[in-house]
């Protein structure tokens, strides 16, 4: 009896409450804090040079194998990032190549809506994924 | 006649208001308790959206059966008894409770007939288990309304609402009114109304889309629901009568609300009823034993007092 007067005075104060959902596209929440949206490149502050070096050890901690790296070499003999690219398509946003990037040079961002229509668009490259900067702060919508 | 006509308006614009508040108040009630918004999809918190459910219905091509020609006429045939306010009935009985009870009766059996019955004719195997089920609800609600008849000796509602002038009957039988509203809740539960049923409704009158018989049988089953609130009202809480400056009506409507609110959330705080054994447990080891202890008790009541002069 106990639990069903409880939860009683619970529905009833629940009515005063706001709302957990929303109607979205008209209404939409800040994401709660630690929530994993797609990975970004981080760019170093001072040289605004990407800070990975493309050691690959985030192709070994994802688990669905979805990022590709090639490196390059320049004139000077030195080997530099070439090609990057995450394909959203399979990506389980599982955060280990954050994780386990010893330079701490992926940081995931809050944004997690990909839909579309083209498959195709799904395959992030190094440049789109420097511009997912916006989406680390968590009340972009406001944007 | 033009009388008679005037109250036919009445009771069928007042059936219809009853039907879109409470509709509305079923929905945004019970997502309300659970942190959901409800109705949204139209402007103005939904308020429209009764209307839209209506169309929808309307606008779905459907054959309607003999039952459900029955069943809608009975919904609303009940309400010529049963009174909304002193002078709103249609049929006048000495003894109009027992008529009401034996309408309600009639109109749950024509709910779970309609129920029971399938595209491809008849299917009447679940139907007297079904029938059977609900009507054992009744039993401690006839527990408590001998008792409530007992005190009050008279089998017309208007009567009973007049005695409770000074007193209002849940003082003199408050384990009667515990348990005719918890009779009530679980026929609320069973009437599927806030939840799917599926102990009492198959599977093909909860189908998507299924036209002007759905709207018909959801009009029964709100009718009942109504039926016995009005009677909580009535037999228990005063009925009609007017508190200090304001109208019996309005106290009425309120009353109706009220309850009906109530019943709403202690439907959402109990759990739902998908077992069949759990029915009867509740039933039969709870509402049947203390009505029946209440029966008794007036009884005995009855007797010191009126035969032995000792009370």
């Amino acid at each position: 009896m106990r639990p069903v007067i409880r939860d009683f005075f619970i529905g009833f104060g629940n009515i005063f409450r706001k709302p957990r959902t929303v109607v979205y596209p008209r209404e939409r929440i800040i994401i709660p804090e630690g929530s994993r949206g797609i990975p970004r490149l981080k760019l170093d502050l001072d040289s605004l040079e990407i800070i990975c070096n493309g050691c690959g050890e985030c192709i070994v901690a994802c688990p669905e194998k979805c990022i590709e790296i090639s490196r390059g070499i320049d004139e000077n003999g030195r080997e530099y990032l070439e090609e990057f690219s995450i394909d959203f398509s399979r990506c389980i946003f599982c955060g280990n190549c954050a994780e386990f990037c010893s330079s701490g040079a992926i940081e995931m961002t809050y944004r997690h809506q990909l839909a579309d229509s083209n498959p195709g668009s799904f395959r992030f490259e190094k440049l789109e994924l420097i511009k997912q900067a916006d989406y680390s702060i968590r009340d972009f919508w406001t944007k | 006649m033009t009388a008679i006509l005037n109250k036919v308006i009445y009771i069928f614009c007042i059936m219809g208001i009853n039907l879109y508040f409470c509709s509305y108040l079923t929905s945004k009630v019970s997502a309300r308790s659970e942190l959901r918004r409800g109705f949204v999809a139209s402007r103005i918190g939904g308020l429209g959206y009764p209307f839209v459910k209506l169309f929808r219905y309307l606008a779905k091509d459907y054959k309607l059966n003999i039952w459900e020609v029955f069943l809608f006429f009975f919904s609303l045939f009940i309400w010529t008894v049963v009174p909304f306010s002193q002078t709103l009935t249609l049929i006048k009985f000495d003894q109009d409770l027992l008529m009401a009870f034996l309408f309600y009766l009639l109109l749950i059996f024509l709910i779970l007939t309609n129920s029971s019955r399938s595209n491809h004719g008849y299917i009447f195997q679940n139907m007297t288990k079904n029938v059977l089920m609900i009507y054992t609800f009744m039993l401690p609600v006839f527990f408590c309304v001998t008792s409530l008849v007992i005190i009050n000796r008279t089998l017309n509602l208007k009567e009973i609402t007049g005695f409770q002038y000074q007193y209002w009957n849940i003082v003199y039988q408050p384990l009667g009114f515990i348990v005719f509203f918890t009779s009530v809740l679980l026929q609320l539960k069973l009437f599927g109304l806030t939840k799917s049923n599926p102990v009492l409704f198959t599977e093909n009158q909860e189908k998507e889309g299924a036209g002007l018989g759905r709207l018909i049988v959801r009009v029964a089953r709100y009718s009942a629901l109504f039926f016995l609130i009005v009677m909580i009202s009535i037999l228990y809480l005063g009925g009609w009568h007017s508190f200090y400056f304001i109208n019996g009506n309005i106290i009425f409507i309120l009353k109706f609300y009220i309850i009906f609110f109530i019943l709403l959330l202690l439907d959402k705080a109990t759990p739902g009823l998908d077992d069949y054994r759990y029915l009867v447990s509740i039933n039969w080891r709870f509402l049947v034993p203390f009505s029946a202890a209440n029966f008794l008790l007036t009884i005995i009541f009855f007797i010191l007092r009126n035969i032995y002069n000792l009370i």
